[in-house]
């Protein structure tokens, strides 16, 4: 059984709460916690390294700019998602609009060093080395929906589905398309030996 | 065997079970291991934050410098990092007591300041004497900020970059 402590959005709400209230002492632990969700959010809307780091960056700030106009402290965690993936979405879109075939900024042409090979020893791992290869066959759509819920707790499932702009049973409390096609994929592998 | 439009269907309408929080969390440390977030980038968004939260310039790193142990031992050494903005200038010097603290003697170059430090846990203030000078003992070690303040006047904040006590 999950209770409020289990959900991301709740403990967003805590923090903000009482960072509204001049108590900021919440907030380095919810920068820790929300932060790689926002990474997979901006990530999986195609930016470069340097542009998810600026853009997760920025959100933040935002928060900190916008704090007075958040109404309800229970939607930060949405807030912070969907104002993740509007900028990574306006940045691309500026991108592609400006700079159709080449790139001038160099830190967009630099390899992403952090990013290894598949070959990575991480991937010596049979079944992560299953999983990569099936998520990579996934639509886009569901990649960015699997790759966020992947960063929250379960009961927050619904909630960042719906900040990404996903239909509503997309994922949460049913497994959803997106899941049950992964799934799918993997227990009809025959090399995918993970024990129920 | 492909999966069939209708087991897909099937599926999805199900509740979620411990299979699919195997594969979920094995979606987790593959995107973990294979594009991970830059290492420094929640020290930098926090820096950030604190900067615009309290609408303060952030004061610039003019001298570093580690002081040769005097005694030979490990933790028996001095650090010096001076910081200056807007006309003002802070040393610290970094005083390791031990493994896991250290004190901090600071000299500003103006009095009637307010001085707070930002530890990871929790954040202290002091303030300057005539002369400038602050103290603070049994720091933790770690990422640290100083948050200066003048007393008169209403000059904005000033924050100095994080230093690794």
């Amino acid at each position: 059984m999950h209770t409020d402590a289990d959900s991301l959005a709740s403990r967003a709400a805590t923090a903000f709460r009482a960072f509204r209230d001049g108590d900021g002492s919440g907030m380095s632990t919810l920068v820790d916690e929300v932060t790689p969700l926002l990474w997979a959010v901006a990530r999986q809307q195609g930016l470069a390294h340097q542009a998810a780091e600026d853009v997760v960056q920025n959100t933040w700030l935002k928060l900190v700019e916008h704090a007075s106009s958040i109404a309800d402290p229970q939607s930060v965690l949405k807030w912070l998602i969907t104002t993740t993936k509007r900028d990574a979405w306006h940045l691309t879109a500026r991108a592609k609009r400006e700079e159709p075939a080449t790139t001038d900024d160099v830190r967009d042409v630099e390899p992403d060093h952090a990013a290894p090979s598949p070959e990575a020893a991480v991937l010596a791992e049979a079944d992560h080395r299953l999983v990569w290869d099936h998520f990579g066959r996934l639509p886009e759509r569901c990649r960015a929906l699997l790759r966020a819920i992947a960063f929250a707790d379960r009961p927050d499932y619904a909630g960042v589905a719906e900040a990404l702009g996903m239909p509503i049973g997309s994922i949460g409390p049913t497994r959803g398309r997106c899941l049950a096609k992964l799934r799918a994929a993997l227990t009809s592998d025959p090399r995918w030996e993970m024990t129920p | 065997m492909t999966p069939t439009p209708e087991h897909e269907f099937t599926l999805a309408a199900e509740p979620l079970d411990t299979t699919d929080a195997t594969i979920i969390e094995a979606v987790r440390d593959v995107h973990e291991a294979l594009d991970p977030m830059p290492g420094d980038l929640l020290d930098r968004i926090k820096f950030a934050m604190s900067v615009a939260s309290l609408e303060a310039e952030v004061a610039e790193i003019v001298s570093e410098s580690a002081m040769a142990s005097v005694r030979g031992t490990d933790y028996d050494r001095a650090d010096t990092v001076t910081f200056a903005s807007d006309g003002l200038s802070v040393m610290v010097s970094i005083e390791h007591s031990g493994a896991a603290r250290a004190d901090i003697a600071g000299w500003a170059s103006e009095g009637d300041l307010e001085v707070e430090l930002r530890e990871r846990s929790r954040t202290r203030t002091t303030s300057t004497d005539e002369d400038g000078r602050f103290a603070f003992a049994g720091v933790e070690r770690g990422l640290v900020n100083f948050v200066l303040r003048r007393r008169s006047g209403d000059s904005p904040p000033i924050i100095t970059p994080a230093i690794e006590i």
